[in-house]
């Protein structure tokens, strides 16, 4: 009998249907050489609950902001700081990108039948999906086009289905990947790297150097930028460039162009992260679009990445040009 | 196979729940699927991928004269599975298993959207919600 029918087994019930989940901490604990005990296993908070508020200020993009009265208390505990006196930034960041949904699913009370607990689709969009998607392309902090570009942008961010290069698995690259989800920070640098669910990115990652170089003429452009730091104060402030031309800023077909220059700033108070962008792209857009998300740390010991490669199969299936 | 039309009420739930959860970063589902009709087949798994922006499950399906005809099966992205409580090695090649699947709007006759795949000691996996289900499976 495999474990799969043990835990079939209709007495054992929901809950250890959902055991069935995750690695018994009982086994881990058994391997040589490592101690694992109290390693907390799982993603998000450790209420793991999504945050409702997605797009809080009108920019079309779906990253999250956490409860004003969660990101204050998490600022109530201490600041951590490095030996070199500056705060740490390490650890890991919820919610980022487009925050987090966790469910672990459902199991009948026979304990044969597994539900993945989420929502379907009806045959046709729905009358409230249809106004998300215009409200995305109309809110209050969308990207400052010069007045050349908005008929373009439109065209293309109704025709996301067809025209994202991240629905053909390109990267999205930064600063569409949004928020870092795991920072590690080193006296000379700092490493973020980002949350890959639901994405075409496939194992996404930024080192910011910190020891006093400036940018390095001699790289190619890129999908993430070249990213030099320093510290003002208590706030990293980063600043990135050298950015390929053929990413979109968020899915509502947000172009840029080469000139594009992102100052990214992140500053720690407690467990929470004050972290704001500023993207400027003096070809197209008329003055710098800024967009600011609190981020609050997650399980202790938590990780959110996870290999996943991207491979394009629905491309020539679409029958319209229906939206996400 | 057979084709049949869900009944009005629960393809009414459906319409409700939509956008439950968004799943960004890929096309939306009434772009490519038809939820109110669904066929169901037995299946033999061939090959699982695990990769963004959607899982795929490729299972033959032989007819009474012993033809096989390879199908392939949507799921939702990794992540996405692995939050609600479905890993990869929940499937494996080999398994014969009874898979009902949403069918695509374009007429591929081969291709879905998976709902449930239902192995052969009886115990099931659905990609929905129970309450949805209730009486129906």
């Amino acid at each position: 009998m495999n474990a799969r029918v043990v835990s079939f087994i209709p007495a054992i019930g929901l809950a250890a249907g959902l055991m069935w989940l995750v690695p018994a901490p009982t086994s881990a604990q058994t391997k040589p050489g490592i101690d694992n005990k109290n390693v907390p296993i799982g993603y998000g908070l450790d209420k793991d609950q999504p945050f409702a508020g997605a797009d809080p200020d009108g920019t079309g993009l779906p990253w999250k902001e956490p409860p004003a009265a969660e990101v204050e208390a998490a600022k109530k505990t201490p600041t951590p700081h490095l030996s070199d006196g500056h705060p740490d930034l390490t650890g890991f960041w919820a919610p980022a990108g487009w925050g987090y949904a966790v469910t672990q699913g459902g199991v009948s009370a026979d304990g044969k039948t597994r539900y993945t607990q989420r929502g379907g689709e009806g045959p046709v969009q729905s009358a409230q999906k249809k106004r998300e998607l215009k409200n995305r392309l109309e809110g209050p902090n969308l990207p400052p086009y010069k007045p050349e570009f908005v008929e373009k942008v439109k065209y293309l961010g109704e025709r996301q289905s067809h025209e994202d290069p991240a629905f053909k698995c390109a990267p999205k690259g930064f600063p569409r990947v949004g928020p870092p989800t795991e920072i590690v920070q080193v006296p000379d640098e700092v490493v973020f790297l980002y949350d890959t669910v639901n994405s075409s990115e496939q194992n996404a990652f930024r080192i910011v150097s910190t020891d006093g170089r400036g940018h390095d003429p001699s790289l190619n452009p890129s999908y993430y930028g070249d990213s030099i730091g320093h510290w003002e104060g208590n706030t990293m402030v980063i600043d990135v460039a050298n950015f390929v031309d053929d990413t979109w800023l968020s899915q509502n077909g947000t172009i840029h162009s080469d000139a594009m220059h992102v100052v990214e700033k992140l500053t720690r108070e407690g467990n929470a992260i004050d972290w704001v962008i500023s993207i400027e792209d003096p070809k197209i857009f008329t003055r710098p679009w800024v967009i600011e998300r609190h981020l609050i740390h997650g399980l202790k010991g938590g990780h959110a990445l996870e290999e996943a490669p991207c491979v394009e199969h629905d491309y020539n299936h679409l029958v319209n040009d229906d939206r996400n | 196979m057979i084709r049949k039309p869900l009944g009005a009420l629960a393809a009414v739930a459906l319409v409700l729940l939509f956008s439950a959860i968004p799943l960004p970063a890929h096309h939306s589902v009434t772009a490519e699927f038809d939820s109110s009709k669904s066929f169901t087949v037995k299946a033999t798994i061939t090959k699982i991928e695990w990769v963004n922006p959607h899982t795929y499950i490729y299972a033959d399906v032989k007819d009474e004269n012993g033809v096989v005809t390879p199908y392939s099966f949507e799921g939702g992205p990794p992540g996405a599975l692995r939050r609600s409580g479905v890993l990869k090695t929940m499937f494996n090649v080999g398994d014969l298993v009874t898979i009902e699947a949403y069918i695509a709007k374009d007429g591929s006759k081969h291709l879905g959207l998976l709902h449930a795949v239902r192995f052969a000691d009886g115990h099931q996996i659905l990609f929905g919600r129970a309450e949805d289900s209730e009486g129906k499976n």
